[in-house]
C-alpha cells in the first residue's frame, strides 16, 4: 500500500499548483489501492484546491484502521485538513475582497471597511508573513474595520484594523476575561502586537 | 427552515414590555464561527439585534426577515442574565449594556442590547466612542452564546 506524501512547504499558491499534482497523484494511488468511486477521489480534490495554499513539512501516511471506504475518506479528510493551512496569500486576496464591499454590506446597515483599515490590514499581513504566522480568519467589523483573528485550542487573538485608523489587539480565551490594548499603526508596534498574539496562542 | 412570518411575530398593535426577567433566553443570529465562539467581529456595538423568547417561540424565527438574506445563517441564544456586565474604563467612562424591547411591525420580539457610556445612549448603530469597550463587548458576548445552529 503505498500512502506516502512528502509535503514541502510553499509559500505562494502559484507554485502550489506544482506540488497540488504530485499530491493529488498520491492520494489517488493510495484511494485506488481500495478501488473507490470517482466521487471518493474528487472529494479530495475539492478539499484539496480548497484548502491547499502550502503544506508543512511532512510525512503522511494512511492508518491502518482506514479499513473500508468511508472510514478512510473520513480519515483522509480529517488529517488533510489538520495538515493544510491557507497561506498568507490568501488572505491578501481576502483582504483585496473586503475591502471592495459596498455599504451595508451585512443588510443589517454597516458601513464598509475604508483604505485605512485596509492600509493596516495590508501592513499586519506582512508582519505576519515575515513570522510566517497565518491567521485563521480576516472579515470585515460590523463596528466600520477589518478583523484580522487566531485560534488555537482555547485560545483566541483578533486584531482589529478601524476605519478611523485605530487598532486594537485583544487576546482571550474562550471562557476568560479579555485582554484588550490599543496600539499605533508603526511597523514596530504591529511587530510587536504580532509577536505577543505569536506568543499567546503558541504559548 | 421557516420560510413565511409566524402570526406570533406580528406585533398588532402591542406595546412594549421592557420587563426582563433575567432567565428569559435571547436570540442572536450570527455567519461565521471563530473555534468554537460567534465571530466576535460580527456583533455589533452600541446596538446588537437579537429576539426574545418571551413573544419568539422558536430560536430560528430569528432568521426569518423579507427577503431570505440570513439563509444559511447560524442562531445561538444567551441568558439576559448573560449580558455582559457593566465596566469602568481607567480612562474614563462608565459603560453599561441594557436590553430594550423595541418591536418591529414583523417581529414582536426584537429587542436590542444597547450600550450606555455614562448613561447616555450613542446614535450611532456601528460606531461607538471607545473601542476599547466595543471589543470587550464583542468578546464577552460571544462567550455567552449557546450555538443551536451552525452557519451552513
Amino acid at each position: 500500500m503505498l500512502s506516502l506524501l512528502t509535503m514541502q512547504k510553499i509559500r505562494y499558491p502559484f507554485a502550489t499548483s506544482k506540488y497540488l499534482g504530485n499530491i493529488m497523484l498520491g492520494f489517488q494511488y493510495s484511494v485506488n489501492s481500495r478501488e473507490p468511486s470517482k466521487p471518493f477521489i474528487s472529494d479530495y480534490l475539492t478539499v484539496i484546491s480548497e484548502r491547499a495554499s502550502y503544506f508543512n513539512p511532512s510525512f503522511y501516511s494512511l492508518n491502518d484502521s482506514c479499513i473500508s471506504e468511508k472510514a478512510c475518506k473520513i480519515q483522509l479528510i480529517t488529517e488533510i485538513n489538520n495538515i493544510l493551512e491557507p497561506s498568507i496569500a490568501e488572505y491578501y486576496r481576502k483582504l483585496e475582497e473586503i475591502k471592495n464591499l459596498p455599504n451595508d454590506w451585512n443588510g443589517l446597515g454597516s458601513i464598509s471597511p475604508n483604505e485605512i483599515a485596509a492600509q493596516n490590514s495590508y501592513a499586519l499581513l506582512n508582519v505576519l508573513d515575515e513570522k510566517d504566522f497565518t491567521p485563521q480568519q480576516i472579515g470585515p467589523s460590523v463596528n466600520e474595520g477589518i478583523a484580522i483573528s487566531f485560534v488555537k485550542d482555547s485560545k483566541y487573538a483578533i486584531i482589529t484594523c478601524y476605519n478611523d485608523g485605530e487598532i486594537f489587539v485583544s487576546t482571550f480565551r474562550e471562557m476568560g476575561e479579555p485582554d484588550i490594548v490599543q496600539i499605533k499603526d508603526s511597523y514596530s508596534d504591529l511587530k510587536d502586537a504580532v509577536d505577543r498574539v505569536y506568543a499567546f496562542i503558541n504559548g | 427552515m421557516v420560510d413565511h412570518i409566524p402570526p406570533e411575530m406580528y406585533r398588532n398593535g402591542r406595546g412594549e414590555d421592557q420587563k426582563f426577567d433575567p432567565n428569559e433566553d435571547l436570540y442572536i443570529r450570527f455567519k461565521t464561527l471563530l473555534g468554537n465562539l460567534v465571530a466576535p467581529n460580527e456583533i455589533r456595538c452600541p446596538n446588537q439585534s437579537v429576539n426574545r423568547s418571551k413573544y419568539c417561540s422558536k430560536p430560528e424565527y430569528v432568521l426569518l426577515s423579507k427577503y431570505p438574506k440570513y439563509l444559511g445563517w447560524g442562531y445561538g441564544s444567551f441568558k439576559v442574565s448573560e449580558i455582559p456586565e457593566p465596566k469602568r474604563l481607567e480612562g474614563g467612562g462608565y459603560y453599561e449594556f441594557i436590553i430594550k424591547h423595541e418591536p418591529e411591525e414583523e417581529n414582536y420580539s426584537h429587542s436590542e442590547i444597547k450600550a450606555y457610556k455614562d448613561r447616555n445612549y450613542n446614535q450611532s448603530k456601528t460606531r461607538f466612542s471607545s473601542k476599547h469597550i466595543v471589543e470587550y463587548f464583542q468578546i464577552k458576548l460571544s462567550q455567552q452564546i449557546k450555538i443551536l445552529k451552525n452557519p451552513d
